[in-house]
């Protein structure tokens, strides 16, 4: 085991892993359990955190890769009863079935809108393409970023 | 393969050492996304070079220079004229790879559906690399002795890699078949050609995903040379020369399906490459 320390949601951490271990067990195991397991090859997005401010697989990164960078979960957006745009955009537009890729899904939006408050469609469907949802046909996702993204422009409708 | 340990390198000369004390051992991670496709049975250490000063990508007369760190993402963002790598970029797996994957890695661990090793052959592209010394290499001299799934530089560390700016009279054709937005490509095909009066100065071909490494296609390259810039000289390619190719048909493909695949991406990213020639390089 060696340790490692890294700025989880806020608050310097430290950790004993594995050299071996992946991001996404490390998470889990320090009861970070928003990141959820998905297909383990980075395919699905379910397990999407957010690295020096860009979603990535946590599936796909080492713990060890995290050493000194500034990792941001789920549970940062934890506040009762004040869900963030995001989540709020989300839950309006019916984007939400079972809810097992909404975390993955909201942290991509959450890097996305933290580097350009007012991504075009196109920018959308890029910045998104790297989450599954198995529920809501996309369309619902899609629609709920374009709101967030008119709400930043200033767009009336 | 199994991790059992990882040290981090802030200099090259550091990451140069570690790959010496730690010998077969060793294991250079920027990314680290393929050591879920490297196989070995021994136990790896990990040198993070993640931290090392060779990313971002700048342009120096006609060439742009890429630091081997640089991230798809930021090659899918760059913005420049005569860049063409954002075509590629587009269309790798998905966002949460694109911002971890370097381009670096995607040349340094070739599988046979790298993207970059194939357009990188038809750009021609050049290679910085060190280890008790700094040399520059041709893309293709090295590809001659390199094999899929191994460590390309065993032993030494890719710094840059050198691209053509493409200016007026040249294009870039670029095709990636794939069953789905973030799956492998079962066939890649990328071309460049110049043109000078109306007539073709200058063509690269090269092809990947279909074949164990990505291979130029010298055969159709002659045929090209000094031919007339237009669809007429696209037609009329003698296809003859890929038979000689041992093509490994992907995701249930029939050998005969590959090979007529192939013919016909042949033909697009040739197109395309004339159409951007012709319309001035843009």
């Amino acid at each position: 085991m060696k340790k490692i320390s890294f700025l989880l949601n806020g608050e310097k951490k430290e950790f004993e892993i594995d050299p071996n271990e992946r991001l996404l067990g490390l998470l889990r195991r320090n009861g970070y359990k928003g990141t959820k397991y998905g297909c383990l090859e980075g395919a699905c997005g379910t397990c999407t955190v957010i690295m020096d401010g860009k979603a990535v697989d946590s599936c796909m990164v080492f713990a060890f890769q995290a050493e000194g960078r500034e990792i941001t979960t789920i549970e940062s957006l934890d506040k009762e009863n004040e869900p963030h745009e995001i989540q709020k955009a989300l839950i309006e537009e019916g984007a939400v079935q079972c809810g097992y890729c909404t975390p993955g899904i909201v942290l991509s939006a959450k890097a996305m809108f933290d580097e350009n408050p007012t991504p075009d469609d196109e920018t959308i469907k890029i910045q998104m393409d790297g989450n599954f949802c198995r529920c809501t046909g996309y369309e619902k996702i899609w629609s709920a970023m374009k709101k967030i993204s008119a709400k930043h422009r200033g767009d009336k409708k | 393969m199994r991790i059992k340990d990882f040290v981090f390198a802030r200099k090259v000369s550091e990451a140069y050492s570690h790959l010496k004390e730690n010998g077969e051992s060793a294991y250079l991670l920027a990314g680290g996304t393929s050591t879920f496709f490297v196989k070995s049975k021994t136990q790896k250490v990990a040198i993070d070079i993640s931290r090392l000063p060779i990313k971002g990508i700048s342009k120096k007369r006609k060439t742009f220079k890429i630091g081997a760190l640089t991230t798809i993402d930021e090659i899918l963002n760059y913005k420049e004229s005569g860049w063409v790598l954002n075509k590629v970029a587009l269309r790798f797996v998905n966002q949460q790879m694109r911002n971890i994957s370097t381009i670096g890695g995607n040349i340094s661990r070739v599988f046979y559906w790298s993207d970059f090793p194939v357009v990188l052959l038809a750009l021609d592209g050049k290679l910085k690399i060190t280890d008790s010394k700094t040399r520059n290499v041709n893309i293709s001299e090295t590809f001659k002795t390199m094999s899929a799934h191994k460590d390309a530089f065993k032993n030494s560390i890719l710094e840059f890699i050198e691209i053509p700016q493409l200016v007026s009279d040249m294009g870039f054709g670029y095709s990636k078949e794939r069953r789905t937005s973030g799956a492998f490509s079962s066939a890649t095909t990328a071309a460049f050609v110049k043109i000078n009066k109306g007539m073709i100065k200058d063509a690269r071909l090269a092809l990947g995903a279909v074949v164990p490494f990505p291979v130029r296609l010298f055969d159709i390259e002659k045929e090209l040379m000094g031919k007339q810039a237009d669809i007429s000289t696209v037609e009329k390619i003698n296809y003859d020369s890929l038979d000689k190719i041992k093509f490994v048909p992907r995701e249930n493909m029939t050998l005969d399906y590959c090979r007529h695949l192939i013919k016909v991406k042949i033909k697009d990213v040739i197109c395309e490459a004339l159409n951007q020639a012709i319309g001035g390089g843009k």
